[in-house]
Order: structure tokens, then sequence, then C-alpha cells
């Protein structure tokens, strides 16, 4: 698989959506996007960042008349549904369908022209920025579609290549591989659900080994290493 | 759609070509229409109904002499289209016209007497839901009827040697290419070989982006708008100007726009472009801004 990377960047005003991310610091997004034809997308997007900034957005992230997604200079001619499927304080997850496209101008739906097989995608996006990775089987037709997204910008959106590269890590929140293994899952989701981690505890180690049929020491272990990967995880993406 | 602002005599709105789809798709050939596409594959995927698919690597180039196609290979292609010198040609095609004005501009360059461009390409007739076929279009063979040699419009073509002696003088180089190409940071697209040993423009080229030519939806932009565009890079119409992209396409629109639409006076495309002179030994370059 081949990730073809590039950043747009918008001036200050260019874009509403963009212009909160430009104005509030704090706020980060992450977003898979999958399509399969030209007349349809789904958007998985993940937006972290202060609860006043959150809060903020919070009416542009349902806004379904917004559109978040072109990047030419004109709107898509599409049918765009959201979801949100996470709201807490620090966080919110939407889920958008767009279909009945006649045009759209997002990154995805233009690209998915080059490639009849599907694309995947991802974008984080912060400040001025909109970082996108575009995952492709074949590397064939990266040229032409670098050469066309370049030339559908709107004006007050400059377009920089970052890299094509053959796909070998993946550094994801929304896809992050945890490292927890099956066994440690299951002590970790008991002790979490028993409220082990509750202040005070209300079950012991002890009393869990129990109800889990295990030796004491083997929960023990295995909710170290679950909570030891959740750890170093949490810390890998912050920096 | 308003009336076009400029003559139909060089660009046409879709819906000219719509009102007249029998004629295109007649063996009479008075008209014919010809997709032109960077990507190859779209023509397949649906065309406009009776336009006849010419692909770029193949059919505008000669691999043999690394140029453009020669006169006699260009009537052999005409003849094969059911193209003869009296057939009202219309081109167009992906990215807002760009092969499809490399087209036009090498039928100019050689002589043929009626060729037009479909304004806004391929793009905007799929995205404005006009007429899609994947019907096999293959007009009857005809004799082109007269020869392409010596091209009969040598004054819209500079040679490495033009460039060469234009430098320094009050001659304007249009890069069209993007920033990060004109910089020199990028030498080829991603996963392309159209590559150059050395990045950067020529000395003291101005970096006019093709995509300023066109609006959100492809189509040219208006006249006064256009002409803001070079104006506000200091290319004035009675500049003697030479464009110049990666491989001579993308130049074509810009030439196409400032010759064509906006009647600019003296407008040439170098179409061997930066994989000429980015290859070549101790030509000058500037990088940077």
């Amino acid at each position: 698989m081949y990730d073809f990377s590039f950043t747009i960047t918008y001036d200050v005003g260019a874009d509403e959506y963009t212009d909160q991310f430009i104005d509030r610091e704090s706020l980060r997004s992450e977003a898979l996007y999958a399509c399969l034809d030209p007349s349809k997308m789904w958007v998985l997007e993940l937006v972290t960042g202060d609860p006043e900034d959150l809060a903020a957005v919070d009416e542009l992230l349902l806004d379904e008349s917004l559109d978040r997604y072109s990047v030419s200079g004109r709107s898509c001619k599409a049918t765009r549904q959201v979801n949100q499927i996470t709201d807490r304080s620090r966080q919110r997850m939407t889920y958008t369908y767009v279909s009945d496209v006649s045009y759209c101008d997002a990154i995805p739906l233009i690209a998915v022209k080059y490639f009849s097989d599907g694309v995947l995608f991802r974008r984080t996006r912060s400040g001025e920025t909109a970082q996108w990775h575009v995952l492709v089987q074949d590397d064939e037709n990266v040229g032409m579609l670098y050469d066309t997204v370049s030339g559908r910008l709107a004006d007050g959106l400059q377009f920089s290549f970052d890299h094509l590269t053959e796909l070998e890590q993946w550094e994801s929140r929304l896809l992050s591989p945890s490292g927890i293994r099956a066994e440690q899952r299951e002590v970790l989701t008991a002790a979490v659900n028993r409220g082990y981690f509750e202040t005070p505890r209300e079950i012991t180690l002890d009393e869990l080994a129990t109800e889990l049929g295990l030796p004491r020491s083997t929960v023990s272990y295995r909710l170290r290493r679950a909570t030891a990967e959740l750890a170093k995880a949490f810390v890998d993406q912050e920096l | 759609m308003t009336a076009s602002p400029y003559p139909e005599s060089v660009l046409v709105s879709p819906d000219w070509v719509v009102d007249r789809l029998d004629r295109f798709e007649s063996d009479d050939p008075g008209y014919r229409l010809l997709e032109v596409d960077v990507n190859t594959a779209f023509y397949d995927a649906g065309h406009v109904p009776g336009a006849v698919k010419i692909d770029w690597e193949t059919d505008l180039r000669s691999e043999e002499r690394h140029d453009i196609v020669g006169p006699d290979e260009l009537e052999q292609l005409l003849g094969a289209c059911g193209i003869t010198d009296e057939t009202t040609v219309v081109v167009y095609g992906d990215d807002s016209n760009w092969f499809a004005a490399h087209m036009y501009w090498q039928l100019t360059y050689y002589g043929h007497p009626d060729v037009r461009v479909m304004d806004g390409g391929r793009g905007y007739w799929v995205d404005h839901e006009y007429p899609l076929s994947t019907a096999s279009v293959s007009p009857p063979t005809v004799q082109y009827g007269k020869p392409l040699s010596p091209p009969a419009d040598p004054s819209i073509r500079a040679s490495r040697e033009d460039v060469l002696d234009a430098i320094g003088t009050e001659t304007v180089f249009v890069d069209v290419r993007l920033p990060e190409e004109y910089r020199g940071e990028i030498t080829a697209p991603p996963g392309m070989n159209e590559t150059a040993m050395r990045g950067g423009h020529l000395p003291g080229a101005k970096n006019v982006f093709w995509a300023d030519n066109v609006r959100p939806d492809m189509r040219f932009k208006p006249p006064s708008a256009l002409r803001d565009v070079y104006r506000s890079h200091g290319v004035e119409p009675s500049d003697d100007i030479i464009v110049y992209c990666r491989i001579g396409e993308r130049s074509s629109l810009t030439w196409f726009a400032l010759s064509e639409l906006l009647g600019y006076e003296s407008v040439r495309n170098y179409d061997g472009s930066w994989t000429e002179w980015g290859n070549m030994i101790g030509t000058p370059i500037e990088t940077g801004e």
C-alpha cells in the first residue's frame, strides 16, 4: 500500500470551518474517509480540544448545510447527513455520509476517479493546515491526482507535496493498534466494569481474580501490561 | 447559460455542442468531436456521444523523435478520425482541457483551419449531467486533404534556441506550474517519470499557475477577470510572451487563454518545457521565489 501525502494550507477567511481551527489552537481533527465511487463518501471525524473550543464548533460540526469538504471555489452539489456519535467534554466524533453527488470537489471524491478500486483517506487538521494521506494499492495514477488536486484549489488555499512512500508504519488515534493482547483486554474490561479503577476501589484484585477464575498473580500481571501499553501509546500519540 | 464572451470560432459552450450532437455523431465529416484526456481511462467510462478518443501519449507525440507528432503522422491521425481539412473540429478533455488545448495548439501550429475548444471540458460536461455514452466511436476514415507541412503558424511555438535568445530581453516568460515546481523543490509529480535533473525556472520567469485561467466549474474566466490575472503579474497584452510548464500541455492552456481568448499579440508555447530545459547541460536556471 502507498501513502501519498500532501498538505493544504488555508488563508484566514478562506474556509469557515478552518477558521475555527486557526482561532482555537487546542482544536485537532482526525478523519477517516472512504470512497468507492464518485457518487458517495463516508467520513468518520474525531475532533479534540479544550471543552470551550469544542463547544464553539459544535454547531458547525452538525450543520448539514455547511460544506466542510469542498477544496475548490464551488460548494458540493450533494446530500449530506451528519450524526454525532461521540460527545465528551474533550472530544466529538461525527459520522458523515455524503451521497447523491452531482459534483463535489472533496479530495476523496476527486481522487476516487483516479483509483477505480476505491481509496482510503486519512486527514489531520490543526491550525491553518490539513494534511492528507491518500492510501492506495497502486501508485500509478498518483501523479495525475497531484496535478488535478493542486489545480482545483480555491483562492486562499495552497498545496504542498509531502511524500509518496510505501506504507510501513501507521500512527493514528482512530485506528491505533493498542498493543493489548486479548487476554489482557479481558482482564482490563472486567476491571473497569467492576469498578477496580474507581476511587475508592469497588473491587479488590483478589475478588477480581476470583470472579475471573484466574490466579491473583496472573490478573495483576495482565492488568499491569495492559495499563503500561495504554500509557505508552497515549504518550506516543501526544508527542 | 449566458452567451459566451469569447468568439465561437475558438471556444464553444457545452450547450453549443449538445445542440449539434447529431452532426458530431454523423458519418459526414463536417463536424468531429475529440476527447483528449490526461487520464486516458476516463473516455472508456463515458464520453460525449460521437466523441473520438485521442490518446495523447501515442497520438500527439512522436516516440521516435521525442517531439510533438509530425505533419505526416498528424494527417494520418486526423484522417483516421474522419477529419478533413474542412471539418469543424471540437476538442475537450479532463483537467479543464489541458490536452484539448494542447491539441488545439498543435492543430493551429500545423494549420487546421477550424478547431475549437469546448469550454469546461470533460469535467463541466459530466458534472452538469450532459449526455454520456460508452458506445465505441469510429467514423469512416477519410483523406485529410491538404499537406500539413511546413507548419502553417510557426510563430506560436518556441524552441530552446528561442528561449535562450530571449533570456535577458524584454520577452516575458510565464511559468504555469505549481509554485513548488517553479521554486525548484519538485522536478516531477510523484510517481511520474516526467523528470528533470535540475529544478527551478527560466531566469526572470513569472509564475502564473495554469488553474488561474479557469473558474471553479472549469470554464474559462470571463475576459476582464482573465486579463486581471495576467495584469496582476505584470504581463501585458503587447508583451512578447513565452509560456511553458513541464511537458508543454498545461502551458498550451495558458497559450490558448492569452493568444486565442484574449488576443494577446505575441504568445509562444515552449513545448519542450521543463523536461527539456531542466535536463540540458549548463542552461541558466533560477530557483526560489
